[in-house]
């Protein structure tokens, strides 16, 4: 049985045609339709960036911030109201590159969001300078001998602060893609999904043929949910790519510190004169 | 009851209705963030320690654009990392109040003393151009009645808006005889569920230049935030009608804006030959200055500065226009706010009163400066 896709948008996308940004697209339409949600309980976060342009590309609420700054907005419009459901999509030099910083911190407060980096080793918007994750060697205009700064693995750090959800994709791979975000949506907490994306522009190194080479799904027999596996599973780069879960964990989110199940989002709370006349008189 | 600066800002924040607070500590800022995440759990208030400025500016921004009153607080050099952040606030027109308690700078400066060295950054900060508001209050009561001001003002017009404090004036206690929390009310700039027109346009252009305001899913409306030029949809566009009209619009609500409180306040006799200005937390110093020259029968009067911009053009040409000696007070070596006096009214002022080595004034060291220019 098909589910009405209620998010899809029928505009225009100023995408590249063949660039991995469609797949993921029609990943994250996929998955919130399969999890039966209506585009007005969603908000999708981002920064800037090729990436970045997808909340202008999907029927839901949406906030396009800064370059680097997604995860930053995307914690406070969720702790301004939890009833929403957040993810982020952004690109790998918004999130891993000008918002490193944030993204560790993100991890370590576990609030409920789920972020999808769509990463295409290069800096997309910008024509092709190289990106945290781009591989030794690329040679690019900013890059002209060939980068030789090691490249950031995103899916380690994630495990390294016990992120509760890191997962890699493809973006080929639109069913499998789906699935992931699902999972990670249903996962509470900071759910990470690292979803390597062709750009047929400028990454002449990590192409579709590359990449389709290289990925391979992990099977039933890998147990997420080993620290020490998944840290070596996601060191696992070159001839073979593993795409899945490669880390589980569980433990409490954000808000389970700060709000009660049954209190009301902070936009519907109110500051009580009463209230404000006790913080005066403990000043007498 | 004896209050300091930093009690009163947080009250009237509070009383202003914040919901969300984040901040990265620097002095002399930490004692507001202080307060309010000790009252957080009891008001239903959410308080985050951020790992830099730029990401505390960035959760508020969230928040605020998620419907939730939010707020920063912080220092000069942490306002700098927040510069992007409120150029964001003001293209995407989201709510914020920054609290930005000075201390002298460049760099590192005096970390515990106090500046007003910050007046040039608050009124350029941010890439591009928007309307802000800045608030520079001159004592504690002033600064309870502000910071509620400020709260609904952000909402009232989707601006950014600045408490311009400095470590003077947070940490000065004073006597005060009662605060009232009754006199100036937190109210909700928001659309009310129900009079939501469909389909919601984000950044609808009105007269006002305000559009309305509704939060993410309300009535069961999509809407998205955006830092591009955009359409009223809040969509990515590249039209030059559509870049002209964004403009005009977010401008246009500073004709409501220069209407709003405060104007200058004028004490003294009334048509004085001298007259001092303050702005911020030289009031006090000032305030003493004159009543110490007034009894000696001198020809004396002030004019004080809360808000500051949009600025107050007509009600300081009113007060001011052919008065003999105009001095500007303030902690500063540039006289910033003597230069946007002049600026904004074409007004003549005399050599400003001007102290720069960390220190508040006291009525004895502008009576010396003033003296010193008399020979
Ligand atoms: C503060 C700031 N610095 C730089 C830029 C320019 N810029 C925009 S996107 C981008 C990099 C985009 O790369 P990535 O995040 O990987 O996204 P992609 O385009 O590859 O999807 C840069 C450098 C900016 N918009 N803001
Ligand atoms: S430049 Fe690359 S990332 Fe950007 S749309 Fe084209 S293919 Fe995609
Ligand atoms: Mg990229």
């Amino acid at each position: 049985m098909t589910k009405e896709n209620y998010f899809h948008y029928s505009g225009e996308r100023a995408w590249c045609p063949g660039c991995g940004d469609h797949g993921i697209l029609s990943s994250v339409e996929n998955a919130l339709t399969n999890l039966k949600k209506k585009p007005y309980e969603v908000l999708m976060v981002s920064g800037i960036g090729q990436a970045a342009k997808l909340p202008h590309y999907i029927k839901a609420n949406g906030f396009d911030g800064l370059h680097g700054r997604a995860l930053p907005a995307a914690f406070g419009a969720k702790v301004a109201n939890h009833k929403l459901m957040v993810l982020v999509t952004s690109g790998d030099g918004d999130i891993y590159g000008e918002g490193g910083n944030h993204f560790i911190h993100a991890i370590r407060r576990n609030i409920d969001i789920t972020l999808i980096v769509h990463n295409n080793q290069i800096y997309g918007l910008t024509k092709g300078q190289a990106s945290p994750t781009s591989d030794l060697g690329m040679v690019t205009k900013t890059q002209p001998d060939g980068v030789f700064t090691i490249p950031f693995n995103p899916l380690q750090m994630a495990i390294t602060l016990d992120a509760v959800f890191v997962a890699r994709s493809f973006s080929k791979e639109i069913a499998f893609t789906t699935k992931l975000i699902e999972e990670g949506i249903r996962t509470p907490g900071f759910s990470l999904i690292d979803v390597l994306q062709p750009c047929v522009s400028f990454n002449h190194v990590n192409t579709y043929k590359w990449y389709s080479e290289r990925v391979y799904q992990l099977d039933n027999s890998y147990d997420p949910a080993d620290k020490s596996k998944a840290y070596q599973k996601s060191s696992e780069w070159g001839d073979k790519i593993p795409i899945g879960v490669i880390y589980k964990n569980s433990r409490k989110t954000y808000l389970d510190n700060v709000v009660k199940p049954k209190d009301p989002p902070l936009i519907k709370r109110m500051s009580s004169i009463k209230g404000v006349e006790s913080l005066i008189n403990e000043l007498y | 009851m004896l209050i300091n600066g930093a009690e009163a800002i947080s009250i009237g924040m509070i009383a202003g209705g914040i919901r969300f607070i984040s901040a990265y500590p620097m002095s002399p800022s930490t004692g507001i963030f202080t307060y309010i995440t000790g009252k957080a759990r009891k008001f239903g208030i959410v308080s985050e320690q951020a790992e830099d400025e730029i990401a505390a500016c960035n959760m508020a921004l969230g928040a605020g654009a998620a419907g939730a009153r939010a707020a920063v607080t912080t220092s000069g050099g942490g306002l700098s990392l927040m510069c992007e952040g409120i150029s964001l606030a003001g293209a995407a027109e989201i709510p914020i109040v920054i609290a930005n308690m000075q201390r002298p700078g460049p760099a590192t400066g005096f970390p515990t003393r106090t500046a007003q060295e910050d007046l040039d950054l608050v009124l350029n900060i941010g890439h591009g151009e928007f309307p802000r508001f800045i608030f520079a209050p001159g004592t504690a009561e002033e600064a309870f009645y502000t910071s509620i001001h400020a709260m609904n003002l952000a909402e009232k017009y989707q601006v950014p808006v600045f408490i311009l404090g400095d470590q003077h004036l947070v940490d000065s206690s004073i006597t005060l005889d009662k605060l009232n929390p009754n006199k100036v009310k937190c109210k909700s700039y928001m659309v009310k569920s129900g009079n939501l027109k469909k389909p919601y346009l984000r950044y609808k252009n009105t007269k006002s230049g305000v559009s309305p305001l509704a939060y993410y899913g309300q009535d069961k409306i999509t809407f998205i935030v955006d830092s591009h030029v955009h359409t009223e949809d809040g969509h990515i566009s590249e039209d030059s009608d559509v870049a002209n009209k964004l403009a005009e619009k977010r401008f246009r609500k500073l004709d409501g804006m220069k209407k709003e409180l405060y104007g200058p306040q004028y004490y003294g006799l009334q048509n004085a030959e001298t007259v001092l200005v303050s702005w911020g937390s030289t009031y006090g110093a000032v305030r003493e200055t004159i009543d110490s020259l007034l009894e000696k029968k001198k020809s004396v009067a002030m004019v004080h500065y809360n808000k500051i911009w949009p600025f107050p053009v007509e009600e300081s040409i009113k007060l001011l226009k052919s008065r003999k000696d105009i001095r500007v007070v303030e902690n500063n070596y540039q006289a910033q706010f003597n230069r946007l006096l002049r600026r904004e009214t074409k007004i003549d002022t005399g050599e400003p009163v001007l102290r720069y080595d960390g220190r508040p004034f006291d009525a004895q060291f502008i009576i010396e400066k003033l003296k010193k220019r008399q020979k």
